[in-house]
């Protein structure tokens, strides 16, 4: 029985949760492996700092956790508890 | 007293801040894990599932007040990690010229204090369901479209945290106890 007034329905897709999963990877890509580059770089004189091995290390890393991250999120949020 | 001081302090104890700092961080980690796996977790599904049965959106807005409330060692823990880090960061000999603390930095600044700053919000002040509840005029949180949205908006920082704090927590815990490079 519906006794209540308001929509409780909670508002949610895998597109919405790829987008954040995918959200999450350039964020590592773009903001957490540059700060990690430009740390080493600063305080230790990195030469590997910046450097193509260095980006493709960050472009797998990024890829297999928005992977993860889209798994994970869309577990607890889109699949049925039974299944 | 000077920095020179409390630096000489610091190193004297170094062994006894490690332990605390360590004790801390298993704390932040770990501390809300069961009650979220076992008792969030599967309140949020099935509401989710039937989202406009009552019962089960009683017992959702009653576990969440809860867990507003069951947070609180962990942000107890989370000031004195990063407390007892800088003290150990002051007199360890290490910095960020070592590539483990250098990562393990970028996470805690980059990551972890933007979620907790964002979690303190939402569980002790603006976001804390239970105070919302009280200023509901006729006290009915089950009518009210703030308490819903506040609900909903909570779910969604666990939802995105979730991954988030499984890898980074894991992998900064790694960090600081292997120290690889």
């Amino acid at each position: 029985m519906n006794a209540h007034s308001i929509s409780h329905h909670f508002s949610v897709n895998p597109k919405k949760i790829r987008l954040i999963a995918a959200a999450m990877g350039f964020y590592i890509l773009l903001i957490l492996w540059p700060a990690f580059d430009l740390c080493r770089l600063i305080y230790a004189n990195d030469p590997h700092a910046f450097s193509a091995q260095r980006a493709i290390t960050a472009a797998i890393v990024a890829t297999a956790f928005s992977l993860y991250a889209n798994w994970q999120m869309g577990r607890l949020c889109l699949y049925s508890h039974n299944t | 007293m000077s920095i020179d001081v409390l630096t000489q302090w610091l190193a004297s104890h170094y062994l006894q801040i490690k332990f605390i700092h360590v004790g801390f961080a298993t704390m932040w980690l770990w501390s809300t894990s069961v009650a979220y796996l076992n008792y969030l977790v599967p309140v949020f599904r099935a509401w989710q599932e039937n989202p406009e049965d009552i019962d089960l959106i009683k017992k959702r807005n009653w576990v969440m007040e809860r867990f507003d409330e069951g947070v609180i060692l962990e942000h107890i823990a989370f000031p004195a990690v990063l407390i007892t880090g800088l003290s150990l960061f002051l007199v360890g000999g290490w910095g960020p010229q070592s590539y483990w603390l250098a990562m393990k930095l970028v996470i805690v600044v980059l990551v972890f204090l933007p979620i907790e700053c964002f979690d303190y919000w939402l569980s002790h002040f603006g976001g804390n369901k239970a105070k919302i509840r009280k200023n509901i005029t006729n006290g009915d949180s089950l009518n009210s479209p703030r308490y819903e949205r506040a609900i909903h908006f909570h779910w969604w920082f666990l939802i995105i945290t979730t991954p988030i704090i499984a890898i980074a927590g894991v992998t900064v815990l790694y960090l600081a106890i292997v120290k690889p490079m």
